[in-house]
């Protein structure tokens, strides 16, 4: 009979990993989904900031 | 702003989440999701992707994670390698894989399969749940994984409609 908790580092280094992997995918969807909408054919000015926002809080 | 928003989240997992194995029963609680429970008769498939090892039984559908952040994943992964032989899976193929086997996740509960024919299989079933964290109570109230990534999803949908929105809003007309 064995008991297994987390290992606090691994656990957060894992976590950090999942949340950074999800966090640029988000933002490249992003930035792929104002691409195709972007009827100017350049982004927009804005577009940059956002995608920094959407980065940083990703859920 | 993400890390700042999950620490406590972790912590709560750091203090609350753990794995109990026996020679026949394997059981994880943590908090938000619920109990899941499986036993080593019913298990019929061992797959290891790049986050841990996932324990499947098909009869009845049930899913053990072992995430190998685990204190000992090396020792209980040498032990799952009695239990069966461990699949590797990788890329896509783990992610879908991951995907469908979340709603698996749940509590052992049915007196069915190898539960009705072996009492002391139940034994060690009621040995295991009591020496969990949780002593077999579970964390009370919990969401589906899947519906919890729904949720993550629309919420995304949403967010980008509204920022785009706000980007039509400011975008000078021609």
């Amino acid at each position: 009979m064995g008991r297994h908790t987390l290992n606090p580092e691994r656990y957060r280094a894992l976590v950090r990993s999942v949340l950074l992997r999800r966090g640029v995918l988000f933002a490249v969807l992003f930035l792929l989904f104002l691409g195709v909408f972007d009827r100017s054919g350049a982004l927009s000015p804005i577009t940059w900031p956002v995608a920094g926002v959407v980065l940083v809080s990703t859920p | 702003m993400t890390w700042l928003r999950v620490r406590p989240a972790i912590a709560r997992q750091l203090a609350a989440f753990d794995v109990v194995v026996s020679p026949r029963v394997a059981r994880r609680v943590m908090p938000v999701l619920p109990v899941a429970e499986i036993l080593r008769p019913e298990v019929t498939r061992i797959v290891e992707t790049a986050r841990g090892l996932w324990l499947v039984s098909t009869q009845p559908r049930r899913t053990v994670f072992l995430v190998s952040a685990l204190e000992g994943y090396a020792e209980l992964r040498a032990t799952m390698a009695t239990w069966g032989a461990i699949e590797p899976l990788r890329g896509l193929a783990a992610f879908t894989f991951a995907f469908g086997q979340m709603r698996h996740m749940r509590p052992r509960d049915r007196l069915d399969g190898a539960l009705a024919t072996d009492a002391t299989l139940v034994d060690e079933l009621a040995t295991v749940r009591a020496l969990s964290a949780d002593q077999g109570a579970g964390y009370g109230q919990t969401a589906s994984p899947r519906v919890r990534l729904w949720r993550v999803l629309v919420l995304w949908v949403l967010l980008i409609v509204m920022f785009l929105a706000i980007w039509q809003f400011l975008t000078p007309g021609r």
